[in-house]
């Protein structure tokens, strides 16, 4: 992430410009510019956990405190608060564009995990594969074809790349 | 890390009071207060790497940009620059205190990737455990009987954590 400018709270929960950006201490930091592919992977993973019983959904700000709010790609819960999550969420789903970094986003997960987010998963559509990250575990890597799973919730790999292998 | 002031870089620079501190445009970042499997393994690292030709030193400060200077646990290279590195070294190594995280560490690496040093590790002296994370590869976990590589370097985190407790 890189820094872009710097704002009031206020001014950042009426902002509406893209890309979006997330909010640290006064900071703006603006989101990876989205791609097809980025959004193909979101929409399907959101389909597989909808009929899990679970609400998903994608690009929904979630308050950590109050001068900290970020972006996950899709957060999960059994119900997601409105306008937005100022309590943690069952799952929070970072995927990666080209510019992004494994460690850099496991580090995110880190701060899902410190307000209570109980699980975590990155996946990479160019690799195919994902990592799941669960409060006080160790980063796990989910190779080609293995299974992400969160509590119930499962979504195997190659169901969420179907159209791409 | 935690930010804690801020300062000039020639403030930074001539700066000797502990905690060591990380330099980010201006904040200074303080590291984890060290403990003694933090620093049994920082010494048995060095150790070990001091055997295979390679000079290897703790608590480092190394200056990825003007406005950028970490500290790694460990560096290895051939030669290590004199006051402090200002080119990559060959190895960074981060030993995690009970407060550090995996991932922050992780994206620690990839600081350090992108000033051009080629091979990094993490070593979790609680669970004597490791990460090896290479520029260009993923993040590898290593368990107890594996062995850490960083070019012609190995470490065995049999040998890294024999004697210490868990």
């Amino acid at each position: 992430m890189s820094a872009a400018t710097i704002v009031s709270v206020e001014d950042y929960l009426h902002r509406t410009e893209k890309p979006y950006c997330e909010y640290l201490d006064g900071v703006l930091y603006p989101k990876a510019m989205p791609t097809k592919l980025h959004a193909l992977i979101q929409k399907i993973l959101m389909r597989l956990l909808d009929n899990q019983g679970v609400e998903s959904l994608a690009e929904v700000r979630v308050r950590l405190s109050p001068t900290k709010y970020l972006i996950p790609d899709v957060i999960a819960a059994s119900e997601i608060q409105s306008p937005y999550p100022t309590e943690p969420v069952l799952l929070c789903v970072e995927i990666l564009s080209p510019e992004d970094r494994v460690g850099a986003t496991l580090a995110k997960c880190e701060e899902y995990h410190a307000w209570g987010v109980p699980f975590c998963w990155v996946i990479d559509p160019e690799k195919q594969t994902g990592w799941q990250y669960h409060a006080g575990r160790d980063p796990e890597h989910i190779a080609r074809g293995g299974v992400l799973s969160a509590g119930d919730l499962r979504v195997p790999l190659a169901e969420l790349f179907i159209d791409k292998t | 890390m935690s930010a804690t002031a801020i300062v000039s870089v020639e403030d930074y620079l001539r700066r000797t009071e502990k905690p060591y501190c990380e330099y980010l445009d201006g904040v200074l970042h303080s590291r984890g207060y060290p403990n003694k499997s933090h620093a049994l393994a920082q010494s048995k690292v060095i150790i070990l790497l001091d055997k295979q030709s390679v000079e290897a030193l703790g608590e480092v400060t190394v200056r990825l940009s003007p406005t950028k200077y970490l500290i790694p646990d460990v560096i290895a290279a051939p030669t290590i620059q004199d006051p402090y590195p200002t080119e990559p070294v060959l190895l960074c190594v981060e030993i995690l205190s009970p407060e550090d995280r995996v991932g922050a560490m992780l994206a620690k690496c990839e600081e350090y990737h992108a000033w051009g040093v080629p091979f990094c590790w993490v070593i979790d002296p609680e669970k004597q455990t490791a990460w090896q994370y290479h520029s260009g590869s993923e993040p590898e976990r290593i368990e107890r009987s594996g062995t850490l590589l960083a070019g012609e370097l190995t470490v065995r985190l049999e040998e890294l954590f024999a004697g210490h407790r868990r």
